[in-house]
């Protein structure tokens, strides 16, 4: 099965966030964060949505299926 | 972010989660204990040390399930509460499919082995009772395990930004 890769831990550092912040910011727990930063579970589409529309940017950026 | 509601937030789910697998793996593996040595008739001690284990758990098990906010909170008294939170039901999910995963595998251990082992090797009588209680105490193991090992480790998830880069880039 193909996995996705994320930005999501390159972006939250970037904006000086901790997992906890954001998790608060999309209305999802911090273990969802972290699990889906170090890819132990890929995201639904919704919280895929979230996350691209908190950190401003397209999703398929921020969820690749080849490393960068 | 506080909580001055008490709501049932994400982070109180996951918490919660983790208290309904401990509450259900207490409570399992008491039972099992008990049932495992008298089965394999165990020496008395070691039954009624069972039997005091049982009680523990039965006393304990619940507390910590209604300590988990399953069954309370603000806004429905008296009402279980569902679980939104996506790393909650991918747990969830994650047990459940283990769950099927043990059952099958030991359906047919079973069905293939199981009468060549205990006609050969053990000299004990397994009544349709006892082999659906083993089930039913297998799969509530097995998912209580499943959901304890995706929650356990805080410190694993504080990884440094060199080790989540490394498997991102």
């Amino acid at each position: 099965m193909e996995e996705a890769y994320n930005r999501i831990a390159i972006e939250r550092k970037l904006r000086g966030l901790s997992q906890q912040e954001l998790a608060d910011a999309i209305r999802v727990s911090r273990k969802t964060i972290s699990t889906i930063e170090t890819r132990r579970f890929t995201p639904s589409v919704v919280v895929a949505l979230k996350l691209a529309y908190y950190f401003e940017m397209p999703v398929e950026t921020l969820f690749t299926l080849t490393k960068e | 972010m506080t909580n001055p509601y008490d709501a049932w937030t994400p982070d109180l789910q996951v918490q919660a989660l983790k208290r309904v697998a401990q509450s259900i793996f207490v409570l399992a593996a008491g039972v099992a204990v008990v049932a495992l040595s008298r089965l394999l008739n165990a020496p008395t001690m070691v039954i009624v040390v069972g039997y005091i284990g049982l009680a523990v758990a039965i006393l304990i098990a619940p507390i910590v399930y209604m300590t988990s906010g399953l069954t309370g909170g603000d806004e429905s008294s008296g009402k279980i509460q569902r679980f939104t939170d996506e790393f909650c039901l991918q747990a969830l999910a994650a047990g459940y499919r283990m769950v099927s995963w043990v059952l099958v595998v030991t359906s047919l251990i079973v069905f293939f082995i199981a009468d060549d082992i205990v006609s050969h090797l053990l000299s004990i009588e397994v009544t349709l009772t006892q082999l659906g209680g083993s089930y039913v105490l297998l799969a509530a193991l097995t998912w209580a395990v499943t959901i304890m090992r995706l929650l356990k480790d805080d410190g694993e998830d504080a990884l440094d930004s060199e080790s989540i880069d490394s498997r991102n880039l």
